[in-house]
């Protein structure tokens, strides 16, 4: 059984006069101790989708499908069923540090209160403990830290604080939502190290958002394409960045300018993303692919496995990689 | 903190100062006079008179004399118009008067209207969110001198349960409708503001990460989302209390209650300007003083502001 | 609310081309004219602007149909007010008559139209001053700034209320005098926020880009930031109406307001106030009703404006 299953998982959100679909039946699953990535483009329905998981929707979201985690429901638990499953069980990192501490608050604190909450420690304890992850973390001075504000430290170190914050009750699945895309690249590649040390250590379960190729490869061991709210490619990294078989995933790869390649042009994918409220018809990105034919402006293709847990919603079926310089027109 | 604390006392010091001087200095350009009426004394008389309230030295002098005796004596000197009592003794009989209703209804409107304003705010888009809404909208329309003749008719004359007028030395049935004509309106503002406040923050992003860390409701909203929300409101309590103060005039003159706002019209009207200098000079420095502690309040609550 | 920015990217939507499916028309929207649907499709800020149209129109047509002046005393009701004063159209009294025997139908379109003005002059004051100073302010900022700030400040601790009652009854009771009064209370509250404003925009990148052009400072503060404060200025003085209205109305209520026999919504309140025990209570309706609606009104065309300037759930 997989630690996380989930199945026909469709999110929207209620807007004046009508409902938008955000995310459209995916299914996808997380073993224990693997590390996913989940690749799209903004608006692809990536963040909503974790957010569903563990209940985390706006006022106005709803969520339908299943979700399986541990062999438990999660879709539908109420709100305090729910409060025994996060931080527990499943922890979240989310994109922008600045924002995501409580500014009035001191940064010990907000990490005491976690561990007296979930695994009812007192005072003396809570503190050791949270100070022990403050150094896992790699933060300097973890003492002096615990009794700073949030706006007395560096990007990089909220963002620490919060991975450490995330792992205190040592949860089964980490969500990480795009969690260098605020910080500088120097401070980035530290941050991956740190996620890869510690997913190892603590043989956590990681769910990685982003939209950014060289964290995938450097970090996850299987990945999902996601676009216009639907899976569009899955299987292991390796897989899909030496054969990918949708010409999203292609565009994707081919966007990512290369140092050792001096050219004139940057390569992207042409048009722009769609407006989930007027999907055309048939597939989702037949406005914007090179390999499009007749069948993709009728049909919408499903995702279909291909062989063992690679899969692909492509009605195409001849090789890509030779192609590329076609898709990037 | 405490530099912040000295750095606000230092900039109220001069504040108060100049309000003594402004008013002390329109007191003396006004025209007419509080000795006479129609008659016109003999200038002997006058001469008198002028130098028992001392104002025949230089204005200057009176000045420096002025505002020694209040700081070194707390001495606002002699009413020129009750010639037997001292401004001392009037504000000694009228303060504890307005300070009874004032504290009781700051106290009210600030409980009640944050309360409402929280539950509001927790439980949007239900009946207590629009009950809320509505009373809001309504109490600031009604400004307390429509407020207060609209209680006695109901409540006095209609429903015979409580005094019309009177302070009765404090007993509780009389302080209540002043209490309720005082409070309303600020109640309702503080209702919305921190109605809106609570929302807004409820929908940032720490909050989220408080919920996604399995926090319960209560302490999602009690423990993180409730400072930040009510520093809009702290700041709103500084003219919460400059509008009491205010206030308080209407309802001592509608309610006959004896407190300083009746005196401060009283004087004005009779042109008793030692008592007028010294009730303005005592409800100036409570607006300071309370504009302060708002001040200390706000910079407790966000640690960004204690520069 | 970001006039330059609005320019700015219009002009840059021209070069987008490409095989995107076909999108809405490429002429550009004003964000002006966004704001501008967003206030008509908020009903209550739209019923209010018709409102408080109407009452104006009435306070002007009005006095054509009234049979009675605002001064003249009708002998033949006094003394009896309470039985034969009521409203009605026979008497000419529309909205009744006052203890003294003065036609409240003509009064109350007197004590509107003064109300309105004292509230919509007061806050052009306020405007125009609390703008520009707040604005140099903001701008110019470094020592200049905390000068003018910290004499606001300053000004702001003291209860100008106060100093306002004092001089209204040391110097008497002439608009003028009201109006310096009010004018020097309202404006702080604007310079405040306009200095606020400005801190923001002028880091904005269109400023650095008008400074790096050579633009001299003063054409900047007139021609970039002014123009772009307008959203929260209309907003504010919106609201800052209502605020001066119930501030004229206290002090007419205290009798230190407007002289008779001109009079003010206020000053109708209070005196109707008073004879509510006598059961004439059309005395206290017809002002307070007025009153009402039209504070309500600038309420609601406020929020409405604020909301459509400024909208946070987009």
């Amino acid at each position: 059984m997989s630690l996380l299953e989930v199945n026909g998982l469709t999110v929207g959100f209620r807007m004046p006069g009508r409902d938008v679909q955000v995310v459209d039946h995916i299914d996808f699953a997380v073993e224990n101790g693997e590390t996913l990535a989940i690749v799209g483009e903004s608006g692809s329905g990536k963040t909503q989708t974790v957010f569903a998981l563990i209940g985390l929707l706006a006022r106005n979201g709803f969520a339908s499908g299943s979700v399986k985690f541990d062999g438990q429901q999660l879709l539908g638990l109420r709100e305090h069923e729910l409060n025994r499953v996060r931080a527990e069980q499943i922890a979240i990192i989310f994109q922008d540090p600045m924002t995501s501490l409580n500014p009035y608050m001191r940064v010990g604190e907000q990490l005491v209160e976690v561990l007296a909450l979930h695994k009812g420690m007192n005072r003396s304890e809570s503190e050791a403990e949270a100070v022990r992850m403050l150094d896992a973390v790699k933060l300097a001075d973890a003492r002096n830290i615990f009794g700073r504000f949030p706006h007395e430290c560096s990007g990089g170190m909220r963002q620490r604080i919060m991975i450490a914050m995330a792992l205190l009750c040592r949860p089964k699945l980490l969500i990480a939502d795009e969690p260098t895309t605020a910080l500088d690249v120097t401070v980035q590649a530290q941050m991956l190290e740190l996620f890869k040390s510690l997913t190892a250590e603590f043989g956590t379960a990681l769910i990685m958002i982003t939209h950014d190729l060289g964290v995938v490869a450097g970090l996850a061991d299987r990945m999902l394409v996601m676009y216009a709210g639907r899976i569009v490619e899955a299987g292991s990294v390796d897989e899909l960045f030496y054969e990918p078989r949708h010409p999203y995933t292609l565009g994707l790869l081919n966007s990512t300018p290369n140092i050792a390649h001096r050219t004139r042009r940057l390569n992207s994918i042409t048009g722009s993303p769609p407006n989930l409220e007027h999907l055309p018809d048939g597939c989702a990105f037949n406005p914007r692919c090179g390999f499009r034919f007749d069948r993709c402006f009728a049909e919408r293709p499903a995702l279909t496995p291909i062989a063992g847990d690679r899969a692909k919603a492509c009605f195409y079926g001849g090789p890509l990689v030779g192609h590329a310089h076609e898709a990037a027109r | 903190m405490i530099g912040f604390i000295l750095r606000r006392l230092a900039i109220a010091i001069p504040t108060l100062l100049v309000l003594i001087i402004l008013s002390f200095l329109l007191m003396h350009w006004a025209p007419g006079n509080p000795f006479y009426g129609d008659k016109k004394l003999p200038p002997e008389v006058m001469a008198n008179i002028m130098a028992r309230y001392g104002l025949d030295k230089p204005l200057w002098q009176q000045l420096l004399e002025y505002i020694w005796n209040i700081v070194a004596h707390f001495d606002f000197g002699p009413s020129f118009k009750y010639k037997d009592r001292t401004v001392n003794e009037i504000i000694a009989q009228g303060f504890p008067v307005t300070l009874t209703y004032g504290f009781w209804a700051f106290l009210l409107a600030t409980s009640v209207g944050i309360t409402m304003g929280i539950v509001a705010a927790v439980r949007q888009n239900s009946w207590a969110d629009y009950l809320a809404v509505g009373l809001t909208i309504g109490a600031q329309v009604v400004p307390n001198f429509v407020l207060a003749p609209i209680l006695v008719l109901v409540f006095t004359l209609g429903l015979h349960w409580l005094p019309g007028g009177g302070w009765n030395d404090g007993r509780w049935n009389y302080v209540i409708l002043p209490v309720i004509a005082l409070a309303t309106t600020y109640m309702a503002n503080i209702a919305r503001i921190t109605r809106l406040s609570m929302l807004e923050v409820l929908s940032s992003n720490f909050i989220r990460t408080a919920r996604a860390k399995g926090l319960p409701g209560y302490q999602v909203v009690f423990k993180h989302a409730l400072k930040p929300a009510l520093l809009p409101v702290i700041s709103y309590l500084g003219p919460v209390f400059v509008g009491m103060i205010t206030g308080s005039v209407v309802v001592d003159m509608y309610f006959s209650t004896g407190g300083i706002g009746q005196w401060f019209v009283n004087s004005a009207l009779s042109r008793d300007y030692s008592t007028l200098l010294g009730v303005t000079i005592l409800l100036g420095a409570l607006t300071i003083g309370g504009n302060l502690v708002v001040d200390v309040l706000y910079a407790w609550i966000d640690p960004k502001i204690r520069y | 609310m970001l006039l330059a920015e609005a320019r700015i990217a219009r002009r840059s939507k021209v070069g987008e081309g490409g095989a995107a499916a076909p999108a809405k028309s490429a002429q550009g929207r004003s964000l002006w004219r966004d704001a501008g649907i967003r206030f008509i499709n908020n009903r209550a800020a739209l019923a209010s602007t018709i409102i408080l149209a109407l009452v104006v129109l009435f306070t002007l047509v009005g006095p054509f149909f009234a049979a009675w002046s605002i001064e003249k005393i009708d002998w033949s009701i006094i003394g009896n007010v309470a039985d034969v004063g009521g409203p009605s159209i026979a008497s000419g009294h529309y909205f009744g008559a006052d203890e003294v025997g003065r036609d409240l139908y003509s009064r109350v379109i007197e004590g509107t139209e003064i109300s309105l003005a004292v509230g919509i002059l007061g806050s052009a004051v306020a405007v125009l001053i609390g703008t520009l100073y707040g604005a140099i302010a903001g701008y110019f900022g470094g020592r200049l700034d905390s000068l003018m700030m910290r004499f606001v400040d300053i000004v702001y601790s003291i209860p100008f209320l106060f100093i306002l009652i004092l001089m209204l009854i040391i110097f008497g009771h002439s608009f003028v005098v009201l109006f310096t009064g009010i004018g020097l209370i309202s404006w702080l509250g604007m310079a405040r926020v306009v200095r606020g404003q400005t801190l923001t925009l002028k880091y904005r990148e269109f400023v650095e880009a008008a400074i790096a052009t050579g633009v001299r400072p003063l054409p900047v503060v007139f021609r970039y930031i002014v123009p772009n404060l307008l959203g929260v200025v209309v907003v504010y003085a919106t609201l800052l109406i209502p605020e001066i209205i119930l501030l004229e109305s206290f002090i007419s209520f205290l009798g230190l307001g407007i002289q008779e026999p001109n009079t003010s919504l206020g000053a109708l309140i209070a005196e109707g106030a008073q004879t509510m025990q006598y059961g004439e209570l059309w005395q206290l309706a017809f002002p307070l009703a007025f009153f009402v609606v039209v504070l309500f009104s600038f309420f609601f065309i406020g929020d409405g404006l604020r909301d459509a300037l400024d909208p946070k759930d987009r």
